[in-house]
């Protein structure tokens, strides 16, 4: 298969750009770095092979178009079997679009019809080849370029064959080797086995669960019974001390019993005897007490009574006291009121004078208070005014617009004169139609004029065209008759000469005169020639002179009808001039001016007709406001007599009031108003003067009553009854104060008496009890009385000693019987408890010792039996031997995979060198042999070894190993072609791209190198990115038909 | 107290419950997991113990394999007699038979079940009435121990049969019934060896996938074990709680126990592009199934499908770290979910008859591999290349050889590596 076209839609930075004529063998894309050559690169392989998603892992260049278009594109290619097809691919596209040369789609060629089984990494790795994978191939250590050098025979697949060989063994040697112990299934052994001993440890430790069991029974009855042992000393030591403590209690009891039988009895002794009688007597002294102090009080309460004193005949009098001070505060204020009163009254007094004087002379007191100034006077007095007002008011409108109307009809009357005047004034000349007849004559005269003169000029041309004509007519008529007598005399003449020479043998001079005869001839008729043939130009380039007899009467006919057109024009025009008043044929000027005149008049006539009908209209007006000023001066008459009669009936009232006549309204409503107020002032007046009189009348009988009562009770009268009156009332208030007081006092002496009364018989009670008491403890006094209670309390105290110790004892002995241990008690002996109380102590220590001894061996083996029953590791153990079995055989499977992997590698290796690799070999032979320049003719790869050793052409052979960098790389190449070519013998021939490979090569190298692309181009077709130009130069000198497409230009 | 009148005897039906023993899975978990795992027998003892109480039950009836006898787990038989000691304070009775795994001589003396236990003795079956509280005869209960680890008799043809007085009757039983596939032939029995002796419930162990072998009279039922331990013990698992009501009717039903579900899901790998992807993948998955399930999950993952991303996990290593992180990093929040094994069965996305037809190294790969089985030869080859590892002796007993079948599918899988790495796998 081969590219021919290629058409990119969008990639990249590409839009829309296409590569035309590809070379069939060697295609050359050069391009400095930037241009697109990888671009362009991967936009072939995307056609082919297909876009990649943009989802996974890589970050991929999608190479989406930047400069529009569609993402994507096609190529024009040719199959193995020659015919066109055109492979589409869009992104997204899964499968291609194959068409046919013309475009139409073909369904039954699929890409592997064309592009073969490979796939595309197939294409990338094995029909690609790169300047970075020479690179890497040139630091490469001397294995691996054997290696890589049987790779490159075998076929590049994405990892080479030998790196895969190798990665499987590293893979497999981590996991496991037979003699290995660090790898992966040897650790898991080592921690596999680890495990099953832990869990036989814990296996064993379970075994001793019931042994242990056993044991811990066993010392549990060991310490009961010690226990048991340790229970019976205690009782027994606490015994002992018990005794101890009750001995000095036992020795206090027998004292107490002592004591009490020798003390007598005592029977009948009332109980609390003597603090009772202790209590009595205390009692009735205190009652004494206070009979005394009751006493002394009565003395003291009489003495106070006799000290106080009343007046009573004050007292009497209280009521009326009462009354008159409560009625102080009216007294005194009634009397402020008064004065106030007074001033008043006066100023009152002063107003009314002031209103009175103010009405004016005439006006006393009596008429003002009797005048009427009521509402209906009001009402009268507003509708007289306002009739009043009302009729001056229309009198005075209807006055001011009978003046108003009055002066319009003077203006118009000016006015008509006025436009009378200019009317006779601006009479034009003649009428409109006329003027406007005449200007249009004018126009029309100088239309005509213009039309002569065209006409004019007409003629004229026709005149000179026929002259003209008339001219070339001779001239050709002349000419038309070029004399050909010369020319032939001439021809004659020479003959005559050239036979004469003849006859007299004088050749060369006849040959002379006939030659220079002949030429005249020439030169004559040569320009005969020139002269007709420059009337014929003449001719030639005027084609609309018709120059026959035909044309010339034509002309002449026009020519004289045209004559005649003019002639009837000139007439007119001669004949309007003198219409519009002419004398001859105007000039333009004259035209205008006479225009321009009749123009002015024209509009004479037009403003005199405006004019006319203006004093039409102001006519009708004139006669509309006459009648008009008539009527108002009606009405105004009408109006004066209307006022006239309202103000006498105003007058009328006024004198009837008794008012002056001449006052205006306003005036009077101002006086109603001062006189209403007047009449104000005067009520005011009477009122205060009455007020006065009830308040002086009330104060003179305050005064009487104080009088009064001061008279009938004798006391000292004040200045004013208000005071008086006070003094009264404190001298009351004191008098009663002491009448309570000695009320008080009697009060208390009654008291005092019954208290006095209540304590004797109290006295007496407690006289009767204290003797009862006496009888009975049958004593005959009191000091008798209190021996008795004396050996009473000592007898109390001696039976409480002992019933304390009895006690005492009782709860020492606990649960021992009590007479038994009184029984112990009395015959024990204090020196021997000592030594009994140690020896049993001691016991008690060694059985403690024994105790405690057990208890640890107890709980250590609590604590043994307590590890085994939690037991957490061996679940988990467990689960961890399992897991580990698991992962062995994982492991092992995984081991497996591997090595069978290498074996059938190893299988693969060996068929390929078994069957194939002679092939290629062969086919690489050929290259080798090329691009050394036949320096080296042989490769060879012996059976038994993986070796490839090379033989020159002398016949020396080398190992790889033995090569110089150049030839190892040229020897790499060589295979790498050589599988190419076997493969597309064999399968399909597809494209190679070469990606400046040649760069490294110095030049002797470099030219070999294209001899070997130049071989290959005859199978596959070359697509070689450079950037070099030399490289370009090279190639095109090895290969024929090398195509050269400039990259830079495209961008 | 869950009791209604109508019920006359209600009681519960397990067996295995394997006390103590282990899981068996792959991955290898942090120290917490294991926990959890190693006590999950443990729970689901506590469950069965509390379901007791709660459903107001008669009695409990084991039927053998309480727990594995050669671990010698002292926890194991106390936290069983723990058990039982709580169901005697509740005033519930239990009734055990001892099975292959724990038969009578291999209890430890020491440990003490309650007087109310009945163990049913191993020289002669035995019958035991139950009365109920207020001494109604309700129910007669025969059953047999197995002395030791192996006993290969019928012990079913010892058990009586049923007499006229007899109220409902109960067989316990730890046996075989019929030939089950992949259980050793312990004390086999036949169906009517069972129906013979004319009982009304057969209460079976030794099977661990719950189960009824006949509905009616005789009921047999296999209780299966309360929690899945590996992975061949998927499913439900619990114990049968069995109510009779007046009219002698049984009705049964299936409680589920397990705290920890064993499951086995495939998830198709087609579309992936990356390992990330690979995890989001497995991720919602699990989180989906741990939805589903609503349970602790441990489960098996097994890819299939043709991915691209087959050599980047082809190596162990890499599925090893892969599982170890999706554990380490939990899936679902409300309940576990542990991976405890990811099998890759896929393959790479390359069409093998493109790749045949290529005529070059590669196909001859594939060419070298079909003609494999057809070669004793080349079989040998490769069984040569394997034994290196399998008959080594530190690793003999720990593997087994790989049958035929197994040879072939590691051949698929070697050429498919091979392949993945040649040819690339890109489009």
């Amino acid at each position: 298969m081969k590219i021919r076209e290629i058409y990119i839609d969008g990639f990249g930075h590409f839009h829309d750009l296409k590569f035309v004529d590809l070379s069939d063998s060697v295609t050359i894309f050069r391009g400095n770095n930037e241009t697109g050559k990888t671009t362009l690169l991967e936009f072939l392989r995307r056609v082919l092979y297909g876009f990649p998603s943009g989802r996974g892992r890589s970050s991929e260049n999608l190479y989406k178009p930047l400069s529009g278009g569609e993402h994507g594109g096609r190529l024009k290619i040719i199959s193995s079997d020659g015919s066109d097809f055109i492979f589409e691919r869009k992104s997204g596209m899964k499968t291609p679009l194959i068409s046919d040369h013309d475009g139409s789609s073909v369904s039954d060629v699929s890409p592997h019809d064309l592009l073969g089984k490979a796939d595309e990494t197939f294409f990338k790795n094995v029909f690609a080849i790169g300047h970075s994978e020479l690179r890497e191939f040139s630091t490469l250590q001397e294995e691996n370029i054997r290696d890589r050098m049987f790779s490159a025979g075998a076929g590049a697949t994405a990892v080479p064959i030998i790196d895969l060989r190798k990665e499987i063994e590293e893979k497999k040697g981590k996991i496991f080797t037979s003699r290995g112990r660090v790898q992966k299934i040897p650790g898991l052994l080592t921690e596999l086995d680890g495990v099953e001993d832990d869990i036989r440890n814990i296996s064993e430790y379970q075994e001793q669960f019931d042994s242990f069991n056993e044991e811990l029974d066993q010392y549990q009855r060991e310490h009961r019974e010690s226990l048991s042992k340790k229970n019976v000393l205690l009782g027994e030591i606490s015994y002992i001390e018990n005794l101890n403590k009750a001995y000095e209690d036992y020795i206090v009891l027998k004292d107490a019993e002592k004591q009490l039988e020798q003390l007598p009895q005592i029977s009948d002794f009332p109980p609390d005897g003597i603090s009772r009688v202790d209590r009595i007597c205390e009692s009735i002294r205190s009652i004494n007490e206070d009979i005394d102090d009751s006493n002394q009080n009565i003395k003291d309460l009489n003495r106070e009574l006799e000290s106080k004193r009343t007046n009573d005949e004050i007292l009497k009098y209280e009521e009326e006291i009462r009354a008159l001070e409560r009625g102080i505060e009216k007294t005194r204020s009634g009397e402020t009121d008064l004065h106030a009163l007074y001033i008043e009254r006066e100023n009152l007094q002063t107003d009314c004078n002031t209103q009175k004087m103010e009405l004016g002379d005439g006006w006393d007191e009596e008429k003002i208070l009797s005048f009427d100034t009521s509402t209906s006077t009001q009402k009268t007095l507003s509708k007289l005014k306002k009739q009043l007002h009302d009729a001056k008011d229309s009198h005075y409108e209807a006055k001011k617009s009978y003046d108003n109307d009055f002066e319009k009809y003077g203006d118009i009357q000016g006015e008509i004169e006025r436009l009378d005047r200019q009317i006779d004034e601006s009479r034009p000349v003649c009428d409109k139609e006329q003027l406007d007849k005449k200007i249009k004559d004018i126009s029309i005269l100088s239309g005509l004029i213009t039309k002569c003169r065209e006409q004019q000029s007409h003629v004229q041309q026709l005149r000179e065209k026929g002259i003209l004509q008339s001219e070339i007519l001779n001239e050709i008529s002349r000419g038309n008759q070029p004399s050909m007598m010369p020319l032939a005399l001439i021809l004659l003449a020479a003959f005559a000469v050239l036979v004469t020479g003849f006859v007299f043998s004088a050749l060369i001079p006849a040959m002379i005169g006939f030659c220079i005869l002949i030429l005249a001839a020439l030169i004559y008729y040569i320009s005969t020639k020139k002269g007709s043939g420059k009337r014929y130009d003449l001719v030639e380039s005027r084609p609309e002179l018709d120059i026959s007899r035909k044309g010339f009467t034509e002309l002449n006919k026009m020519f004289a009808q045209e004559r005649e057109k003019l002639k009837k024009i000139q007439k007119d025009v001669i004949q309007l001039a003198r219409q519009c008043g002419f004398q001859a044929v105007p000039d333009p000027i004259a035209l205008s001016t006479s225009e321009s005149d009749l123009r002015d008049e024209r509009q004479k006539a037009i403003t005199h007709e405006s004019l006319l009908k203006r004093k039409r209209d102001l006519d009708e007006n004139y006669r509309d406001v006459k009648s008009r000023v008539k009527e108002k001066k009606n009405y105004l008459e009408e109006r004066e007599s209307d006022l006239a009669e309202a103000i006498r009936e105003w007058k009328a009232w006024l004198s009837s009031l008794g008012i002056e006549e001449n006052l205006e309204p306003d005036v009077v409503s101002d006086l109603l108003t001062k006189i209403h107020l007047a009449q104000q002032k005067y009520s005011e007046l009477t009122k205060c003067e009455r007020k006065i009189q009830k308040l002086e009348q009330s104060l003179n009988d305050y005064a009487q009553r104080v009088d009064q009562i001061t008279n009938t009770i004798d006391f000292e009268k004040s200045d004013t009854p208000d005071l008086t009156v006070e003094l009264l009332a404190k001298e009351l208030k004191v008098n009663q104060k002491i009448s309570g007081d000695r009320e008080n006092i009697k009060l208390q002496i009654d008291q005092e008496n019954q208290k006095l009364g209540r304590l004797s018989q109290k006295l007496d009670s407690n006289e009767q009890t204290k003797s009862e008491l006496l009888s009975e403890a049958t004593a005959a006094d009191e000091s008798q009385f209190r021996d008795f209670s004396e050996i009473v309390t000592e007898r109390e105290g001696l039976e409480k000693i002992i019933q304390q110790s009895r006690i005492h004892i009782r709860t020492i002995c606990g649960d021992t019987k009590y007479e038994q241990f009184i029984q112990d008690l009395a015959n024990t002996d204090k020196i021997y408890i000592e030594s009994d109380l140690k020896e049993k102590k001691g016991e008690l220590e060694t059985i403690e010792g024994e105790l405690s001894e057990i208890s640890e061996r107890i709980g250590e083996r609590r604590n043994s039996i307590n590890e085994l029953e939690k037991d957490n590791d061996l679940s988990a153990l467990l689960l961890k031997e399992s897991a580990l079995f698991e992962e062995i055989n994982d492991y092992s499977r995984q081991w497996a995979i591997y090595s069978i992997a290498e074996r059938i590698l190893n299988s693969a290796i060996e068929l390929y060198e078994r069957e194939r690799q002679p092939v290629i070999i062969q086919e690489a032979q050929d290259f080798f042999t090329d691009i050394t320049g036949k320096r080296y003719q042989k490769i060879i790869s012996p059976l038994d070894s993986r070796e490839i050793i090379v033989e020159e052409s002398k016949g020396k052979r080398k190992e790889i190993g033995e090569l110089s960098q150049g030839t190892a790389e040229q020897l790499y190449l060589s295979l790498r072609f050589g599988y190419i070519r076997d493969y597309s013998r064999n399968e399909t021939a597809l494209p190679v791209i070469f990606d400046d490979i040649l760069v490294n090569f110095d030049p002797v190298r470099q030219r070999n190198a294209c001899h070997a692309i130049r071989k290959l181009s005859e199978t596959n077709q070359i697509l070689y990115f450079t950037c070099h130009p030399e490289t370009a130069e090279m190639l095109q000198a090895a290969a024929g038909d090398v195509k050269v497409v400039d990259l830079d230009g495209f961008l | 107290m869950k009791r209604s009148k109508k019920q006359v005897l209600k009681f519960i039906h397990t067996a295995d419950l394997h006390l103590g023993s282990t899981f068996h899975g792959h991955a290898q978990y942090d120290d917490k997991t294991a926990q959890l795992l190693s006590n999950a027998t443990y729970r689901a003892f506590k469950k069965i113990i509390e379901l007791c109480i709660h459903e107001d039950v008669d009695f409990l009836l084991i039927s053998g394999d309480i727990y594995d006898s050669q671990d010698k787990n002292i926890k194991a038989q106390l936290n069983f007699s723990q058990g039982l000691r709580q169901l005697d304070e509740n005033g519930i009775r239990c009734f055990i038979v001892h099975g292959n795994h724990d038969p009578v001589s291999s209890w430890s003396k020491k440990v003490k079940l309650p007087e109310s236990t009945i163990r049913f003795s191993c020289t002669e079956p035995e019958v035991h009435s139950y009365y109920s509280p207020n001494g109604k005869h309700l129910a007669n209960i025969v059953g047999m121990s197995f002395e030791t680890e192996l006993v290969f008799a019928n012990l079913s043809k010892y058990y009586p049969e049923k007499e006229k007085d007899w109220p409902f009757t109960i067989g316990l039983l730890h046996c075989n019934v019929g030939s089950i596939e992949g259980h050793d032939q312990y004390a086999p029995c036949n169906i009517n060896d069972l129906k013979r002796c004319g009982y009304d419930y057969w209460a079976l162990g030794h099977i661990h996938k719950p189960g009824v072998i006949n509905e009616a009279r005789p009921l047999v039922a296999y209780s299966g074990n309360p929690q899945g331990r590996d992975m061949g013990e998927t499913g439900p698992r619990g114990c049968f709680l069995v109510t009779i009501d007046r009219s002698g009717s049984i009705k049964r039903k299936f409680i589920d126990t397990s705290s920890i579900l064993w499951d086995k899901i495939q998830i198709d790998t087609g579309e992936i592009e990356s390992l990330e992807d690979l995890d989001c993948l497995i991720r919602e998955e699990l989180s989906d199934l741990s939805y589903r399930q609503k349970k602790d999950i441990i489960c098996r993952i097994e890819l299939v499908g043709n991915n691209r991303i087959y050599d980047e996990i082809i190596d162990e290593d890499a599925i090893i770290e892969f599982t170890k992180n999706l554990n380490e990093e939990p899936v679902s929040s409300k309940n576990r979910v542990l991976v405890d094994k990811i099998t890759n069965n896929t393959r790479p996305v390359i069409d093998r008859e493109e790749v045949k037809e290529r005529n070059d190294i590669v196909s001859d790969i594939c060419t070298i591999v079909d003609e494999i089985p057809h070669s004793s030869e080349m079989l040998e080859q490769i069984k040569e290349t394997v034994d290196d590892l399998y008959k080594n002796p530190k690793l003999r007993h720990l593997l087994q050889y790989p049958d035929d079948d197994e040879l072939l599918s590691l051949i698929s899988q070697a050429e498919s590596f091979l392949l993945s790495r040649m040819v690339g796998g890109s489009p």
